[in-house]
This record gives structure tokens, C-alpha cells and sequence, in this order.
């Protein structure tokens, strides 16, 4: 560790929420400093629309709880599935998942493919 | 996907849909405040997507466009249709898709117009032109008569704005009668309050009130005016059998707007099944041009009118008597006069009567007279106004009668007519000239009151003799030694300018009661 770090292991969380994290040295004196960090379970409500063009140019407005921020965009990612054989669909030889836009943590944003080119 | 690179999964599912095929929509044009019904035609390829998916999850969406500011866009909903609508035909499918144009805010746009599936992805982008508002700013006259037939002026916008330019507009009295514009009674012009004003025949003021909830109208604004509207006979509407008394008329929206044609289904009446495609429509714009208000009356009785004739010079107080007059400030509706093409407005006594001063005129002759509640719808009194010049009066011979009266007493003056000869108008006046008081050292009388004191002002009737003559008889009631004046009237309301004294003598006896049979140039 160098300074300006502290090192810490997050407790166990019952619910996915976002919450304010506070440092102390005392045990007395907190930082207040409103410094958030996100307990990440995603769980989608909904999704609009249900309709998809095929040409994949349609967004998708995911609503659901969990799904804050993480600071890395490369893992906020939504797959796609085939129904009914529930297998990952492939897009160009890997898996058809984007990575999604968060508008808040219970709103995230995320594009759809071409359908001719999923396998 | 979790910080542990997991998805999640969940149930729920997407479904890419087949793109289907959407055809020009039904108009060309939309006034912009309209809100008006557009229909597609769109081949929504049911073998390859499934209605029931399309009934649960598709949000149709119609997205306008401003081709002169892309960053004005308006969405409404769509709603996919069977045609012919209500044709409930077991396993029909959709192939329409109806919505309606939103308020524009920009006259004379053209618009790109697209259609969604899922309110995300358009497809279309067919041009509409959204053309100026179709509204009413002034209606003229305010109110008519019952059974219709009055020619209504509408004062308006957009009227000649659809494109094409012969798309219908329709006026509509009321919810019940319509009718179609006839374009080329449509004119471009430059309002202006005061000439709205005369064709009213009233002033501002007299205007106020009816004004009240009018929009506005900037002076010499650029709008149409449209002359040929006609008012229906709504008296088949009422029930004239007593006790019922409606068919005294009552107020009505005027309003503007246009028919959109559809196609709807014809059913059997008994089963409610499907029996034929129909045309139909359905009505846009009229609800936003209802704030003019035309007011139904009954049509006035004229029963009598005097006088019937007066001085070139007007200014003659004619009195009509009758029924159904009305004065009605909210509506416009004042009693009017039209002698011979000059209309006045008249004064409301009452249900039953009303006055209108003569107008000056330059001919003197006979005019019909004729009287309306709304300066348009016009009742022939079947009355005529004799119109003829001030009579002068020059001189009266004699000038001395017995009182027993009879004394044919010839008047000579100018300008006499003989339009008015053989009425009871036609008069010689007869007046007192110096009026005993009550209380006068000569007062034998013991009578109070002025007009029980003095003899009363004696009319006779007068004849025309010709232009320049006229006569007419001395009346009794004057007292031996009394002077009176005497002057002349041809409507027994205007009486000449000049008047002239007569004189009233008594013969009680002569003195000596004989005389020789010879006798010559004694005095008795």
C-alpha cells in the first residue's frame, strides 16, 4: 500500500444499493466525504421495447434494480440469448453481448445487433 | 453481467420483427391545429410476424419532423386498424394504421412523417405540409331568424390553405348542420374594426359585449373572408304544438373544419355482422373554432306603422307596432329600419313596438319600409314612407270665422303634395295663441288645471288643392275674440315652419232689429 490508501474487505450486503463509504483512523473522526460504492446484482424488471428491427438499430431502455455504476465499463455487459434453446447467440464469431450505458441504477441503456448476423 | 462475470438471466424476450411495408399516408395536408386523423396503409407481413406478439408489444408511434428545423419533432399515437374499421370479421388481420397530427406551431412547414413499430425505429419519412390554422375570428351578422336563410360572412384563417387547394372545408351551425365552403367566395383581405363595425350596422359599443370572448384581431391583420355561408331552417327541430313554445329560436357554435374521409363497416342491424364497406368520415378542427356563437330569433310581426310619411329632411319618429322584437346586445341584435335601401337602427320599446327615425333623403316619393333584428334578414312591412319636401306655408285667407266654425279657410303656399292626400295625417292645427292662466282677471270659469281651462289644440282635416294650395275647415270650441294660430302637417308629426293667425267671432244679435225697405248704407 502506498500512502494515500487504505486497504479494506466489503461486508456482505443483503440487497443490491449504492452506499456512502467513510474512512476513520480514530474510530471517531469519519471522512464524510460521500465517496459511494455499489453493491452490483443485477435484476431486470423489464425491458422497452420488446420489439427489435432487424437492421439492430433499435436501443433498449433496460429497467430493473442493481445495476449501478462499477467504474469499468468493459464488465457492464447484457448478453443475448436464443429462444428456445437458450444458447448464447454469436455475433461475428464471439458472444452477443454489449456493453450497456448506465443511466442510473435503475436504468441502463443498450444497443441491439443486426439480426441477420447472429448466429 | 455481475463483477463475477456472470449474466444474470431473466425471462424476458425481444423479438425481432419482420419489417413491414408502409404505404403513403392518406392526406397531403393538415391545418396546424388540427389534430387530424391520417391513415397508412401497411402490409405488416403477418406470415413472418405474429398479431398477437404485435398486439402486446408494439408502440405505434407517429413522428413529425420540421424539414425547416429538424429539431422540432412531435410524436402522437398510432394505433394499428382492420379496414374497414369495425368490420370485426373473424380472423381478419390489420392492415391500416391510424393517428392524428399533432398542434403545429410553424405555419406553412413541411414536415417528414414516419411510423414506428416500437416507438424507437421509423419508417415512412413521407412529406405532409402543415398549412395555416383553419379557425373563425368574426361572424357578421351574429343572428338571424329561425327558419334560416340568412347569408353569414365568416371571418377566418386557412381556409384556402389545404393542398390541394379544393380539399373541402366545411361550416357547421350547430352539431347538426353543415355545409360545404365554396371556395371561390373566399377573399384575402386586411381587417379592419370599423368596417366590421358598419357592416353590422352598430358601433363598438353596441358591440362590446358580444365581443367580449371574441379573439383577437390585430387592425389591418392579413385574413379571409369568406361570404356564402347560409343559415339552416332549424324550425324542424322544435315542436310549435302548444304548450310548447321553443321555436323561439336560440344560440348555436359556429364552426370550421374539415371531413376526413374513412371507410367503416355497414351492419345487419339484427346480428351486428359484417354486411359491406362504407364511406364515412370523421370530423377534425371543429372543436378549436367554437368560440363565435350565431343567435336564432324569431321572425318580428309588423302589424302597424305611423306615420308612413315624413320630411326629406328625416329625423320623422315612426312608430312600429307588432310582435317579436327583441333587443339582444350579446348577439348583435338591435331592431333595424330600411326606408327605401337606407338602414337605421331603431330603438326597443318593447316585445311589441319599436321607433326608427326617417333618414334625410334627396327625392321625394314614396319608399318601401321594411324592418329586421339583425340588419340582414330583412320583413317587408308591406308599408310605403312617403318622403316629401317641407311644405311653406305663405298665408291663410280669411283670417276671420264664426265660432260656430266650418269656415273653409284656404291655405296658400309652396312644396304642397298631394303624396299623402286623403290620409287623417294630412291636418290644418289650430292653437291657441294666448292662453288664459288660471287665476286671470278675466277667469269666469272657475277651472283649475291648464288643459281643462283653455280650449284644446283642434286638428281638421286638410286637402290638397294643387302645389301651391290646400284648404280646410275651421273648427268649433274657440270662443268669440279668441286668436289662434294655425299652421299645416302632412304626417300629423312635422308642421311648417310658419303659421298664421285666425280669428274667431260671434254673432249674438243685430241692432236696430228694422229698418224702412229703402233704406241704404245704415249701420246695424
Amino acid at each position: 500500500m502506498s500512502s494515500g490508501q487504505v486497504y479494506t474487505t466489503y461486508p456482505e450486503y443483503p440487497s443490491p444499493e449504492t452506499l456512502d463509504v467513510d474512512v476513520s483512523f480514530n474510530g471517531l473522526d469519519w471522512s464524510n466525504d460521500h465517496i459511494k460504492f455499489s453493491y452490483v446484482d443485477p435484476f431486470v424488471l423489464g425491458v422497452k421495447p420488446r420489439l427489435i428491427s432487424p437492421k439492430g438499430t433499435t436501443k433498449l431502455l433496460v429497467e430493473g434494480y442493481g445495476m449501478a455504476n462499477t467504474g469499468d465499463d468493459s464488465k457492464q455487459k447484457i448478453a443475448f440469448k436464443h429462444y428456445p434453446d437458450n444458447k448464447m447467440l454469436k455475433f461475428e464469431g464471439n458472444h452477443a453481448e454489449k456493453v450497456y450505458k448506465v443511466h442510473n441504477e435503475n436504468l441502463v441503456e443498450v444497443g441491439t445487433f443486426p439480426q441477420a448476423k447472429l448466429e | 453481467m455481475n463483477p463475477e462475470g456472470e449474466f444474470d438471466p431473466n425471462d424476458i424476450f425481444l423479438y425481432y420483427y419482420a419489417e413491414p411495408d408502409v404505404k403513403k399516408q392518406s392526406a397531403e395536408f393538415a391545418y396546424m391545429n388540427e389534430e387530424k386523423v391520417i391513415l397508412f396503409d401497411v402490409d405488416f407481413k403477418w406470415g413472418q410476424n405474429h398479431p398477437d406478439i404485435f398486439r402486446d408489444y408494439a408502440n405505434f408511434t407517429c413522428r413529425f419532423t420540421s424539414e425547416k428545423n429538424a429539431t422540432y419533432v412531435k410524436f402522437t399515437d398510432a394505433f394499428m386498424e382492420t379496414s374497414p374499421i369495425g368490420s370485426m370479421k373473424h380472423g381478419a388481420l390489420a392492415d391500416q394504421i391510424r393517428c392524428r397530427t399533432p398542434i403545429w406551431d410553424h405555419p406553412a412547414d413541411v414536415v417528414k412523417l414516419d411510423v414506428s413499430f416500437n416507438g424507437h425505429d421509423y419508417y415512412g419519412g413521407y412529406p405532409m405540409n402543415m398549412v395555416d390554422a383553419l379557425s373563425t375570428l368574426r361572424i357578421s351578422p351574429l343572428c338571424g331568424p329561425i327558419d334560416g336563410g340568412t347569408k353569414v360572412n365568416i371571418y377566418g384563417t386557412g381556409m384556402n390553405s389545404s393542398v390541394p387547394q379544393e380539399a373541402p372545408v366545411i361550416v357547421k351551425f350547430g352539431t347538426t348542420h353543415s355545409q360545404q365552403v365554396d371556395k371561390s367566395n373566399i377573399d384575402e383581405i386586411t381587417f379592419s374594426d370599423d368596417d366590421y363595425h358598419d357592416e353590422l350596422h352598430l358601433s363598438d359599443k353596441l358591440l362590446k359585449i358580444a365581443e367580449t370572448n371574441y379573439p383577437d384581431i390585430d387592425d389591418k391583420q392579413a385574413i379571409e373572408k369568406y361570404v356564402g355561408a347560409i343559415t339552416p331552417n332549424i324550425t324542424d327541430h322544435f315542436n310549435f304544438d302548444p304548450p310548447d313554445v321553443r321555436g323561439q329560436g336560440g344560440v348555436v357554435s359556429v364552426l370550421i373544419g374539415e371531413n376526413v374521409n374513412i371507410s367503416i363497416t355497414d351492419h345487419e342491424k339484427n346480428s351486428t355482422t359484417y354486411k359491406q364497406k362504407i364511406d364515412s368520415f370523421i370530423e377534425c378542427a371543429y372543436y378549436d373554432t367554437s368560440d363565435l356563437e350565431f343567435y336564432f330569433y324569431r321572425q318580428p310581426i309588423i302589424t302597424k306603422l305611423e306615420p308612413n310619411s315624413g320630411l326629406t329632411t328625416g329625423g320623422t319618429t315612426v312608430d312600429i307596432s307588432g310582435a317579436w322584437f327583441a333587443e339582444n346586445p350579446m348577439y348583435g341584435q338591435f331592431p333595424f329600419c330600411n326606408f327605401g335601401g337606407i338602414i337605421v337602427r331603431g330603438r326597443f320599446i318593447s316585445s311589441t313596438r319599436i321607433q326608427c327615425n326617417s333618414p334625410a333623403t334627396q327625392q321625394s316619393n314614396a319608399v318601401k319600409i321594411m324592418v329586421s333584428l339583425n340588419a340582414v334578414d330583412w320583413i317587408d312591412t308591406n308599408h310605403e314612407f312617403g318622403y316629401y319636401e317641407k311644405p311653406i306655408l305663405n298665408d291663410i285667407r280669411p283670417r276671420y270665422g264664426n265660432i260656430a266654425g266650418g269656415t273653409e279657410i284656404w291655405l296658400k303656399g309652396e312644396k304642397f303634395s298631394n303624396a299623402t292626400n286623403g290620409l287623417k295625417t294630412v291636418m290644418c292645427r289650430f292653437t291657441l295663441m294666448n292662453p288664459k292662466q288660471p287665476g286671470d282677471d278675466d277667469d269666469d270659469t272657475n277651472l283649475e288645471g291648464d288643459d281643462d281651462f283653455n280650449a284644446p289644440v283642434r286638428f281638421m282635416p286638410a286637402y290638397f288643392v294643387d302645389q301651391d294650395t290646400m284648404k280646410c275647415a275651421s273648427p268649433s270650441g274657440f270662443g268669440g275674440g279668441d286668436h289662434v294660430w294655425v299652421d299645416l302637417t302632412f304626417n300629423g308629426v312635422d308642421f311648417t315652419d310658419n303659421k298664421f293667425e285666425y280669428n274667431y267671432y260671434a254673432f249674438y244679435g243685430s241692432f236696430p232689429k228694422s229698418a224702412p225697405y229703402d233704406a241704404t248704407n245704415q249701420f246695424i
